[in-house]
């Protein structure tokens, strides 16, 4: 047990970024509200994020951005420059989807005058009916 | 006191949970009916009370579970920050110290996204391009979802705007509006030289151009009708496409390529990086303004 | 140089999505239909002579996307099987749409109907993508865009019932694609690399040193998981009847004919790529898919058999059709594979053309969906009822038609299998006997003299056949029946396709 600790002491990042993670998947699952599902979900997509970016950091290197072109570029100088730009590409997709499921939120809205998931759900039954 | 303290709680929270006075009455009954599906066979065995506490338990339980399987995996990855990991392989080696000589940024990472792995960062800008498109399925105003409601809150907030009492706010946009628009070109240039790029920048840009709006709204709408917006896109896009079907289309079948790498460092230099950034740029600009003006008001 | 043949799968894809780019703008449905339906000719020729050209060289290529191969640059890859699928894709793409093309026109609004195509064209696109792709980070990158354009084409008709059905199928989405970037993540970790030939090797060798092993339990499960929500694989499967149920009919054809295979197809190819099917087996994760296969083939069924709405009830009868496509992986043998991959094909010609004729059927009785106002439907639009009876008759396993075939190679698959011989051919029998019991009183109720639908005010009418309609209810039709009488082609092509990969 004690040697966990110690390990997840070392990986505090990773730990932060799978307890955000929690986060966000509770508010998805227990909040009502849609908006706050929507947050719940981004919390979660950021997570993820933060996850993917901390397997491309070395200690001691600094970011991948060549100060003196002229110079021999030595790999030991910077960290790994892939992570950051895969989740460059991450983050504009949780944009996108974000923007689209706000924009059905208010849609949602506008028809049944509520954001609460279940009481949506009802009176969409209702009409069906 | 505290009760006055508490009922205003409430009502606080009625409000962010967007309880309005015209909520339609939905019966708890109805709402027992329509619980989430696992707890379907309970209905009945359990009261009210217990059946959400029973929800909440299974809703904690798969959290924990899932928080600590992936905690327990932890334990077992390459050590955070490690040299030597698995990540720090020849993958990793060519894109540091050959990107500059094979590309020609002085950021790797543009080197990265753009070049070497171009394809994906074409597809993220399609993404971009659908959420736009969707956005505008569900909110561009037409029969289906404008409502008379709607058309006096229209009407209320053209009002406000044509009484011209934004003076401060036009003020302050006035003088930051310069540096704005200054700052996202400098990010949006330099995106292979210095932290920054087309998404960066186009959000600044897009971002100064939601602010210009809420102070000067008419001069805005004029300028970046429907058309402008569609234009600006799909110019962006087709660039951008076309840029990548001769770069992918050379390089596999090993044909020459026009595109050189410049002297690196140098503005005008990295091949096709620059002009990418830009066209990518201003379709994000014009994406984020097309978000904000369909949210607020359901047409450009 | 290399031969021309092998920049298709490339151009194939850019023509897609600037097709999707060129629609945004036109302001025009009719114009934005034969856009999407000429990019959709095209894209099927050049998939056809790819597919000639690979599987008469029994041959597959690799294509850079760019100067760097792999594992520094995006790659992406054809053969037989893929270059296969993507012709069975366009094929079934364009018979929805002109299927469902009346519907289309009448339920989304004037102003929108161009933006439907550019949904289309790009779920297009990324269907091709998911097929081809050699890099497993493009694949999640076009998973988001399938999940966005699928989240798309359900709403586009924009009633109440759609925008909640949209709802809960984006949210199960994305919680599926952000489970998938997790493992992709964690897999990334181990091994340091995104290529799949790479990964392989990576892979492989941690299995043989014995490294990693827990990671990679997990990562697979999350893998498997994220996936198996996005194709409503049973337990998850709670999103999908609403979404494919209430959707106008050409997007329901598409999304449970193609949307639920794309991801299914790239689930095969990490298992076959990234690891092999026998470490896949030792992870046991295939038993699990195999269980809840077997589950989702009866559970389906029962739900469908509850059902009175008609598409609905089409809709819960996909759940049990993508048990058999899981019940096929989870064999965990190549011939239960060759198996899943031939179902995909075949549910992909049979689902569509069972939502197109039920959409002409309905739109006889004023478009209402329940089973007892469609009573004598099928002789008011003949063509439509041949297309329902031919789609029930497969799905239930009649001889001649694709669903047996599909049903005869699961079962010769199954009696290989080290332990699972005796539950799937009780799941198979079992599951037949169930699509029976809903299928042929629904035939019956539709061949039934006299109507129903005055009860509801609404006059029955005779729906004279369009062009468009007969154009898809024949082609698909034909597709079900060839599948079912000459199989032997095709289960070789798929089985040479599975064994280059």
């Amino acid at each position: 047990m004690s040697n966990a600790i110690a390990t997840w002491s070392g990986d505090y990042y990773q730990v932060f970024a799978i307890i955000l993670f929690g986060i966000g998947f509770i508010s998805l699952l227990l909040h009502k509200n849609l908006i706050k599902k929507i947050i719940g979900l981004n919390i979660m997509d950021s997570s993820v994020y933060l996850f993917l970016t901390s397997f491309g950091y070395i200690d001691g290197r600094v970011a991948p951005i060549v100060a003196d072109p002229t110079a021999p570029v030595q790999m030991e100088t910077y960290i790994n420059p892939l992570p950051t730009g895969l989740v460059l590409t991450g983050i504009v997709v949780g944009v996108s989807v974000t923007a689209f499921s706000l924009a059905l939120t208010q849609r949602l809205y506008k028809k049944y005058h509520t954001l609460n998931l279940d009481e949506i759900l009802i009176l969409a039954k209702r009409e069906e009916v | 006191m505290t009760k006055n303290i508490k009922e205003r709680w409430r009502q606080f929270a009625a409000w962010v949970n967007g309880a309005d006075s015209d909520t339609p009455v939905v019966t708890p009954e109805e709402k027992r009916a329509a619980r989430p599906h696992p707890l379907r066979f309970l209905h009945g065995m359990l009261s009210e009370k217990n059946e959400m506490r029973v929800y909440h338990i299974f809703s904690v339980v798969m959290c924990l579970v899932f928080t600590g399987t992936l905690l327990l995996t932890v334990l077992y990855l390459p050590t955070f920050g490690g040299a030597g990991n698995p990540t720090e392989n020849e993958v990793m080696e060519r894109y540091v110290e050959k990107g500059i000589e094979e590309v020609g940024a002085t950021n790797l990472i543009s080197n990265i996204i753009l070049v070497y792995r171009g394809f994906d960062t074409f597809g993220e800008s399609c993404v971009l391009f659908l959420a736009a498109t969707c956005v505008m399925i569900l909110l561009r105003k037409d029969e289906k979802n404008t409502t008379a409601y709607d058309l006096a809150e229209r009407a209320e907030d053209a009002e406000i705007e044509s009484e011209e009492n934004t003076t401060v706010l036009r003020s302050v946009v006035r003088m930051l509006m310069p540096v704005i628009l200054l700052f996202g070109v400098y990010v949006l240039l330099n995106g292979h030289l210095s932290p920054g790029g087309g998404f960066s920048g186009g959000a600044i840009l897009g971002a100064g151009l939601i602010l210009f709006e809420n102070a000067f709204g008419e001069k805005v709408r004029r300028f970046m009708s429907e058309h402008v917006y569609h234009f600006i896109k799909v110019a962006a896009l087709y660039f951008y496409g076309f840029t990548m079907i001769y770069v992918f289309f050379t390089g596999a079948n090993g044909l020459h390529s026009i595109i050189g790498t410049g002297i690196p460092g140098m503005i005008f230099s990295a091949g096709v990086i620059m002009p990418i950034n830009v066209a990518v740029g201003l379709e994000v600009a014009c994406t984020m303004y097309a978000f904000y003006a369909f949210f607020s008001k359901g047409e450009l | 140089m290399r031969p021309f043949y092998e920049n298709l799968p490339f151009l194939c894809i850019f023509l897609a999505m600037l097709a999707g780019i060129t629609t945004s703008i036109l302001h025009s449905g009719k114009w934005a239909l034969r856009i999407s339906l000429t990019a959709l000719t095209v894209i099927g020729a050049a998939s056809a002579w790819l597919l000639y050209a690979t599987a008469s060289q029994n041959t597959y290529f690799v294509y850079a996307m760019g100067k760097f191969p792999s594992p520094w640059g995006n790659e992406l890859r054809a053969g037989p099987l893929e270059a296969g699928l993507a012709l069975v894709f366009c094929i079934v793409m364009a018979c929805s749409l002109l299927g469902g093309l009346k519907d289309i026109f009448e339920d989304i609004l004037p102003g929108k109907q161009d933006l439907y195509f550019v949904m289309m064209d790009m779920l297009l696109a990324s269907l091709l993508s998911m097929l081809y792709t050699n890099d497993i980070f493009t694949g999640y990158v076009f998973i988001e865009i399938n999940t966005i354009a699928a989240c798309a084409i359900v709403m586009a008709k924009d009633n109440n019932q759609t925008l909640v059905a949209t709802m809960r199928y984006l949210v199960m989405s994305l919680l599926g694609s952000g489970l998938f970037l997790i493992s992709l993540a964690l897999l990334y970790a181990i091994t340091g690399h995104l290529l799949m030939p790479q990964l392989g090797e990576s892979i492989h060798a941690l299995f043989v040193s014995g490294l990693y092993t827990e990671p990679l339990t997990v990562l697979v499960g999350l893998m498997v998981l994220g996936l198996s929500i996005k194709s409503a694989l049973f337990p998850f499967h709670s999103w999908l009847p609403d979404a494919h149920g209430s959707s106008t009919t050409a997007s329901s054809a598409i999304l449970s004919g193609l949307v639920l295979k794309g991801y299914i197809v790239l689930l095969i190819k990490i298992f076959y790529r990234v690891f092999s099917i026998s470490e896949v087996r030792s992870l046991k994760i295939t038993n699990v898919l195999f269980v809840l296969g077997a589950l989702a083939m009866i559970m389906g069924s029962v739900k469908a058999l509850q059902e009175g709405h008609s598409k609905r009830m089409v809709a819960y009868s996909s759940v049990a059709q993508i048990g058999y496509i899981y019940l096929g992986v989870g064999l965990g043998i190549e011939a239960g594979v060759v198996a899943a991959v031939f179902q995909i094909i075949a549910h992909a010609f049979t689902k569509p053309l069972l939502f197109v004729s039920v959409g002409a059927l309905s739109s006889t009785a004023g478009h209402e969906k329940k089973w007892y106002y469609l009573r004598g439907a099928g002789r008011r639009c003949k063509l439509a009822g041949i297309g329902f009876t031919l789609g029930g008759l497969s799905m239930v396993g009649i001889p001649l038609l694709a669903g047996f075939v599909t049903k005869l190679y699961l079962a010769q698959g199954a009696t290989l299998a080290a332990w699972q011989t005796a539950a799937a051919l009780a799941a198979l029998a079992v599951s037949s006997v169930l699509n029976a019991m809903y299928y042929i009183p629904a035939i019956v109720q539709i061949w039934s003299s006299g109507s129903t639908c005055q009860e509801m005010g609404i006059e029955p009418r005779v729906r004279r056949a369009d062009p468009a309609l007969v154009v898809s209810v024949l082609v698909l039709g034909v597709g079900v029946i060839l599948l079912g009488v000459c199989y032997r082609p095709v289960v070789g092509v798929i089985s040479a396709g599975l064994a280059l990969l």
